[in-house]
């Protein structure tokens, strides 16, 4: 018999692709074709949601690293 | 921050509330720092009672000391415990603890080690009532 239901948070009670993704949309002037290829690459490698986004900014927007740092300072990660 | 102001899934808050409603006890039971999950708890307001943190076992999951929080925080055993898990790996987690599990697939993945099977998989939240 259950007593105590516990919850994971990133992926259950959260939608983080879905909250995030206008963010750095926005933030770095992505438009909207390459917001949803980054996403969908960020899925199918099913890592988590920071690495994610870092992984979208990093890799598929290829910026260097040190504007990296500064955009992602805009999101107060 | 954008990352404590995330936005719950459409179902998320019925489904704790009424989980609440029918008698039960809930808890976050995550990896991450206390300050960032007490943020996201914050909707659920008086729904979600406990949080037990990765920071609280020094460790991370799917290491057993954080499926261990529970009894060791709240004294409440394993067997009575429901762990909603959003990844496989969470599952397998669980499942190795000894904790049953409900496995909130949204993105429809396949599970590693099928011989740590959650007790059913939907993707949302809202076939955990059924297991209640």
């Amino acid at each position: 018999m259950v007593r105590l239901v516990t919850f994971d948070v990133y992926m259950v009670l959260v939608d983080i692709k879905g909250s995030l993704v206008p963010k750095v949309t926005e933030i770095l002037g992505l438009n909207k074709l390459k917001a949803d290829k980054l996403s969908i690459c960020g899925e199918q490698n099913r890592w988590n949601a920071r690495r994610l986004v870092i992984h979208w900014v990093a890799v598929e927007h290829n910026s260097p690293l040190h504007r990296i740092s500064t955009q992602l300072h805009s999101l107060a990660f | 921050m954008s990352w404590d102001t995330l936005t719950l899934w459409p179902e998320a808050y019925q489904v704790v509330a009424e989980i609440r409603e029918r008698g039960y006890k809930t808890a976050i039971l995550v990896n991450g720092d206390s300050d960032t999950l007490n943020s996201l708890a914050k909707p659920f307001g008086d729904n979600m009672q406990y949080i037990s943190s990765s920071e609280m076992a020094s460790a991370y999951k799917p290491h057993p000391e954080v499926y261990n929080l529970p009894e060791q925080k709240l004294r409440i055993v394993k067997t009575v415990v429901l762990h909603v898990a959003g990844s496989g790996n969470y599952v397998i987690g669980a499942g190795s603890f000894g904790i049953d599990c409900y496995w909130s697939n949204r993105n429809f993945d396949k599970l590693l080690d099928p011989s740590l099977p959650p007790k059913n998989e939907v993707p949302d939240l809202k076939g955990v009532l059924e297991l209640l």
